[in-house]
């Protein structure tokens, strides 16, 4: 079974849900949590320890031979993305602007730009107890997430996977929603918390899902957010100061607060259908 | 007539407080700042100022290939030389499921029978908005699920740009996109400073070194701003410290406050709280940051 | 020798645009600032990707030797332009063309590299 944490808004409290909920699992049962938030994954910082590589994540992309080219520069023709051009007598490739279509290598008149491997991300692990910490991690400078992502996914095996989804509505968040069996959104009771909710149940709707909704920070209600939320399930964490403190030393919280605890076995109970 | 500037404000993790300084930047500049909203998955920057709509186009992102079904032969080269699982064959014809394409445009190179063509998919909306307090936005939305925000962000800025220009505003305030990928890079690109929103937890400081290693790769000047800075001494100190090392100088630090909260419920920016301490702290970072500017009021064009 | 400015548009007495790739065009002059043309690259500001490396392009096409321009080029148009021995200068970006000119006679401009 898959989890997703996810959120339209990003600091709504995705990955302090996500780590304090595999934990709080990893108690009763065997559970991987996955950081799909490729771009900045925090989730390892909650659980320092010996992490080890599994693999990198390469994609393909062409590499020049000058020796077989006869600058013809039909590459920078086929290329759409401005990955390939030939200027001034050289064919020049851009890597990180290369979706890896291999057009241009495989039309190319010559077999003058064969396909590579470059490196984008790793996917690393480390294992404490009953919970398997995996983590994606896109290279600084690339630009393109989702191979990176679907790496990760592709490592996550485990009967109970938590996943820290990426945040927002885009491609990215797209990927790991698509993919689970359950969807938990973490909003927060503010105008910009309501707003990238209702995108982000939108999302879910469109693959015939019913979102499970935390409202995390939850004191003074926010009256849009909470007329919006009738007729969904929701679990309520409370405002804290000390969950708020414990997360910005990167230390996991449920054990420090009774109203945390709770909202997890609420949750758990939602998410397993079981009865109390 | 000058180039309008643009200041950038970006954050890698969400949550630090980006919009909500972007937001009380554009208020207390609103004589002579534009206001550009670059996070479009969560377009949260016009939500405090009241916006009105008076001009719309749709959002074209990338190309994506689709089939004439009667001029197809069903040879079936096209799904064998697409490298993203996007051709289907079925009926003797081919199908293109568009969620999975690239618009690299191979398949339709190579198709014999040139049954298969280009076009642009609509991925978005691009708005242009007055708001409450007299100036204007340009904003977008992008449809749920949609790819290549990197694009929108790039039509929006060219927008502000455009915009500003005409209407006499010497400065662009952008509330850039979260992350450190496509969209960020986009929100960056030839922009005059960028001001990164951080705040004092372990993820705070772990995406911001990563953040400014992104940012460094385009030789723009930057400076942070330490949100809910007195939320954690440390880690504050710890920010304190990896600014001195990047090279990057503190321009604010402001404090935690329940008022935040309260002036976001009543649709204000946080500069319009309740709390006169914050609001002066965010008076002196629009001071900090017109002194590098040296930016006059805008000359309403008559 | 073909010296060209990052400019919004065709017009020597506005300030320069101090990107590189997203510029609305080029000005190209020569050694002496007496003649000047304007290439118009709107299209390539306005694309999803690649922008700096086509700029590059348009910079060995029109056999431009040196660019004056504000912010200084990306890494993608840096590789090009390095092989193409064109000589950068940036800082200019609060310059007309022909303010920024003059300083480049002067030796006032910074040589951008990396």
């Amino acid at each position: 079974m898959r989890i997703a944490i996810a959120s339209g808004k990003g600091g709504a409290g995705k990955t302090m849900l996500a780590t304090n909920l595999a934990h709080y699992l990893s108690r009763q049962r065997p559970v991987t949590l996955l950081d799909c938030d490729v771009e900045e994954p925090n989730s390892a910082l909650f659980f320092p320890g010996e992490y080890y590589d599994v693999r990198r994540v390469t994609r393909k992309y062409p590499e020049w031979n000058s020796d077989a080219c006869t600058r013809c520069g039909l590459c920078g023709e086929v290329c759409a993305f401005h990955a390939v051009l030939p200027v001034a007598g050289e064919v020049v490739v851009f890597e990180r602007l290369c979706h890896g279509c291999h057009a241009c290598s495989e039309l190319c008149p010559t077999q003058a730009l064969p396909m590579a491997a470059r490196g984008t991300g790793t996917i690393r692990q480390a294992q404490f107890n009953d919970l398997r910490v995996i983590e994606g991690r896109m290279d600084v400078g690339e630009e393109q997430a989702v191979p990176v992502i679907d790496a990760a996914l592709g490592e996550a095996k485990a009967e109970l996977v938590i996943i820290d989804a990426p945040p927002g509505t885009a491609c990215t968040a797209q990927k790991v929603i698509e993919t689970s069996d359950v969807t938990v959104l973490v909003t927060e009771p503010t105008p910009f918390g309501f707003h990238d909710l209702t995108l982000a149940v939108a999302l879910v709707q469109k693959y015939g899902r019913e979102p499970l909704v935390v409202l995390n920070r939850d004191g003074d209600p926010y009256g849009p957010l909470a007329q919006f939320l009738t007729g969904f399930e929701i679990v309520r964490i409370p405002d804290d100061r000390t969950l708020a403190t414990l997360y910005a030393d990167g230390r996991l919280a449920w054990e420090h607060v009774p109203a945390l605890e709770n909202a997890l076995k609420n949750l758990a109970q939602r998410i397993f259908h079981e009865k109390t | 007539m000058k180039r309008p500037e643009e200041i950038v404000v970006v954050s890698g993790k969400g949550g630090t407080g980006k919009t909500s300084v972007s937001a009380a930047l554009l208020y207390l500049l609103a004589d002579r700042a534009l206001g550009a909203d670059c996070d479009v998955d969560a377009s949260n920057f016009p939500i405090l100022f009241k916006p009105e709509r008076f001009w719309e186009e749709p959002f074209f992102g990338m190309e994506a290939a689709s089939v004439d079904t009667e001029t197809c032969t069903g040879c079936g080269r096209c799904a064998e030389v697409c490298r993203f699982g996007a051709v289907q064959m079925e009926h003797e014809s081919a199908h293109i499921d568009t969620a999975s394409c690239e618009g690299c445009g191979y398949c339709a190179r190579i198709c014999p029978a040139q049954a298969i063509s280009l076009s642009p998919l609509r991925t978005g909306t691009v708005k242009i908005s007055a708001l409450r307090t007299g100036n204007t936005m340009i904003h977008g939305d992008l449809e749920i699920g949609g790819e290549n925000s990197g694009k929108l962000v790039a039509r929006i800025r060219q927008l502000a740009m455009e915009k500003a220009r005409q209407e006499g505003y010497p400065l662009i305030i952008t509330d850039g996109a979260p992350g450190i990928g496509c969209p960020v890079v986009s929100s960056l690109s030839g922009a005059f400073f960028a001001l990164m929103v951080t705040e004092p937890t372990r993820s705070g400081i772990h995406d911001l070194e990563r953040l400014a290693r992104t940012i460094e790769g385009f030789g723009i000047p930057a400076g942070i701003v330490i949100n809910k800075a007195d939320l954690h001494d440390e880690n504050s100190a710890a920010i304190e410290a990896l600014a001195a090392d990047l090279g990057l100088p503190v321009l604010a630090r402001l404090p935690f406050s329940p008022s935040v909260p309260g002036a976001m419920k009543a649709l204000r920016t946080v500069a319009e709280g309740d709390n006169p301490e914050l609001t002066n702290l965010l008076r002196d970072l629009t001071a900090t940051l017109l002194d590098r500017l040296s930016l006059e009021p805008r000359k309403e064009t008559p | 020798m073909n010296i060209a400015f990052t400019v919004s548009g065709n017009d020597p007495d506005a300030v320069l645009d101090p990107r590189f790739g997203r510029a609305a065009g080029l000005l190209i002059t020569d050694e002496n600032f007496a003649d000047h043309r304007y290439v118009d690259t709107s299209d390539i500001a306005q694309g999803a990707h690649g922008a700096g490396p086509r700029m590059a392009q348009v910079i060995a096409d029109d056999h431009v030797n040196v660019v004056i321009t504000g912010n200084g080029p990306g890494g993608n148009a840096m590789t090009i332009l390095k092989k193409l021995n064109v000589v950068i200068y940036a800082g200019a970006g609060q310059f007309t063309a022909r303010e920024a000119f003059a300083q480049y006679k002067a030796g006032n401009l910074r040589e951008f590299a990396s």
